[in-house]
């Protein structure tokens, strides 16, 4: 599906730039020759399976489309496994060949790898043809943020169904701010070649590094998650803001904050502002444009796009048309397609807007009182000086467990200012259970695939 | 800690008697707020009289554990 989407847009806009990264560019001609040299290679192993343990590039990428186009089976993993967890999770989806640019020192166990500079063996290319009759699927591995990454299987057409056609009369290029083992990124992928723009992959996440890709190839689109954006944003001055002229800024993977929006649109206030709710296992469910955070309430209760939302219990349900097929190895759980599907995010409605208030997972119980972490870190995110705030429970004797807050603060700002400002604010706004009782100032919090770490925070602090 | 308890409350300092009991009728802690003294302890002392068992009554209660906690050593 996606090497037709990559012909299709070679056909139509054949010099235009597909993908960029620090060893060179790509047209669309280009891309779509390249896939064709690397499938050659890749039809002489006779793989049904192929596993990517390597940096985000664009190689990566032609390297996924060329499987596409020979029906091989493909999942991209987290660079940042480890060899065990690598080889655990082979263990636990099937065998397949890696692409990876391990050595021979680190690869442990671990078989069948193909390293990255073999794949261009092939001078010439010669026609190929796409696999017939033989659906290409992707295993994308959940977050593992809030539990034990899984394996979820989706068809590429399940994914592009998800993609919207939006028509423009400017170049778009859009930074890939999500690594390609998630979600997110993948979707990136689609959306990119679906509507014929540029992908740009930066060196690294480093702020550095994603001004000067920005600066460079000229763009003007990012999707990233808000903890993303809030490092972003608490890094770049006004100046460099206007040197990069965004003019599409979209948001997924948390919830983000009033606070967050706000300052994102007094850096760019050209831009506008997406935010999208998705879930590895439903897929991209809808997107809100009015610049607040949670979503209008007349989205409950009908068809959205390709979804259906309700609440039951205070956590939003959704019903997809293009969800995924189902888990690796998991035959044995319920099928999903077309039915309402619990997504373990706790809703409340206000007004007429439904916010979220975080997982069903992290709530603290304070003497018997639930606390919703995201409604306590919404609070003293606003507080001058703090960048990034975490807030989860830990085991107390007498109230079972208690909130606190790990707090990344902006540098040189005075740590026990910001403590005491966060105290203060929080006895103004917060009721007494909701007040964090342990507020400490960290280096930095744990994140991956750029969102934080919050798995298994509460069940590692409760005293029950 | 305990002042510092009872000021985030709002409550006045003054005629305060540590001889009292921590609770109800003395000190005036409840539930929440002896939960915010037992993390206290914790953080200063790394060890709090409450996550060991015991529910000290009053202040003297409280010293009475870490000094013989100290004396164990």
């Amino acid at each position: 599906m996606i090497y037709k989407l990559l012909l299709k847009a070679a056909e139509s806009h054949s010099e235009k730039l597909f993908i960029a990264d620090n060893s060179g560019e790509l047209t669309y001609a280009e891309a779509s020759h390249q896939v064709t040299l690397i499938a050659q290679t890749l039809q002489r192993m006779k793989m049904d399976r192929i596993y990517f343990y390597v940096k985000d590039s664009r190689c990566l990428i032609i390297t996924l489309i060329a499987a596409d186009l020979l029906g091989i089976e493909a999942c991209v993993l987290n660079r940042q496994f480890s060899i065990q967890e690598v080889e655990g999770i082979i263990g636990r989806i099937g065998n397949g060949y890696i692409i990876s640019d391990l050595t021979n020192d680190e690869k442990g166990n671990i078989q069948n790898i193909i390293r990255q500079s073999d794949q261009n063996q092939v001078k010439n290319a010669s026609n190929i043809r796409p696999v017939k009759n033989r659906p290409s699927n992707v295993m994308i591995l959940t977050s593992g943020t809030t539990d034990k990454p899984k394996a979820v299987l989706y068809t590429w057409e399940r994914l592009a169904a998800q993609g919207r056609i939006i028509s423009e009369k400017e170049t778009t290029g859009w930074l890939l701010a999500y690594p390609l083992n998630h979600f997110a990124g993948i979707q990136m992928i689609i959306h990119v070649l679906l509507n014929k723009n540029s992908l740009i992959i930066p060196d690294s996440w480093r702020f550095d590094d994603i001004l000067n890709a920005a600066r460079r190839y000229g763009v003007n689109s990012i999707s990233a998650t808000p903890t993303f954006w809030r490092m972003f944003a608490g890094r770049i001055t006004s100046a460099q803001a206007q040197s990069i002229s965004l003019k599409q800024i979209t948001l997924g993977g948390e919830a983000s904050t009033s606070e967050l929006l706000e300052k994102l649109r007094k850096l760019f206030p050209g831009a506008s502002i997406s935010q999208v709710y998705a879930t590895t296992e439903i897929g991209s469910c809808f997107s809100v444009k009015d610049g607040c955070p949670g979503f209008p309430k007349n989205y409950l209760n009908k068809t959205i796009g390709n979804v259906d939302l309700k609440i039951i219990d205070g956590e939003l349900y959704v019903k997809s048309q293009n969800c995924m097929i189902g888990y690796i190895n998991q035959e044995d759980k319920p099928q999903i397609s077309k039915e309402f599907v619990g997504t373990g995010d706790l809703v409340e409605i206000i007004g007429d807007r439904v916010f979220f208030v975080g997982r069903k997972s992290e709530v603290i119980n304070v003497g018997g009182v639930k606390v919703y972490p995201l409604k306590v870190e919404e609070v003293i995110s606003k507080i001058a000086g703090v960048q990034t705030v975490r807030v989860y429970g830990r085991a107390n004797p007498v109230t079972g467990q208690i909130v606190v807050a790990d707090i990344e603060i902006a540098q040189k700002s005075d740590t026990s200012k910001i403590i005491n400002a966060t105290r203060q604010h929080c006895r103004i706004h917060l009721s007494r259970y909701e007040q964090p009782r342990d507020i400490r100032v960290v280096a930095s919090l744990p994140k991956q695939n750029e969102k934080i770490v919050r798995r298994n925070l509460n069940a590692q602090n409760s005293s029950s | 800690m305990i002042t510092t308890i009872i000021r985030e409350k709002g409550e006045d300092l003054k005629d305060l008697d540590f001889s009292k009991s921590l609770y109800e009728n003395g000190l005036g802690l409840d539930s929440l707020d002896t939960a915010a003294f037992s993390a206290m302890l914790e953080r200063e002392f790394g060890t709090d009289p409450y996550a060991s068992g015991h529910f000290p009554q009053t202040v003297k209660d409280v010293i009475v554990f870490y000094t013989s906690n100290q004396a164990n050593q």
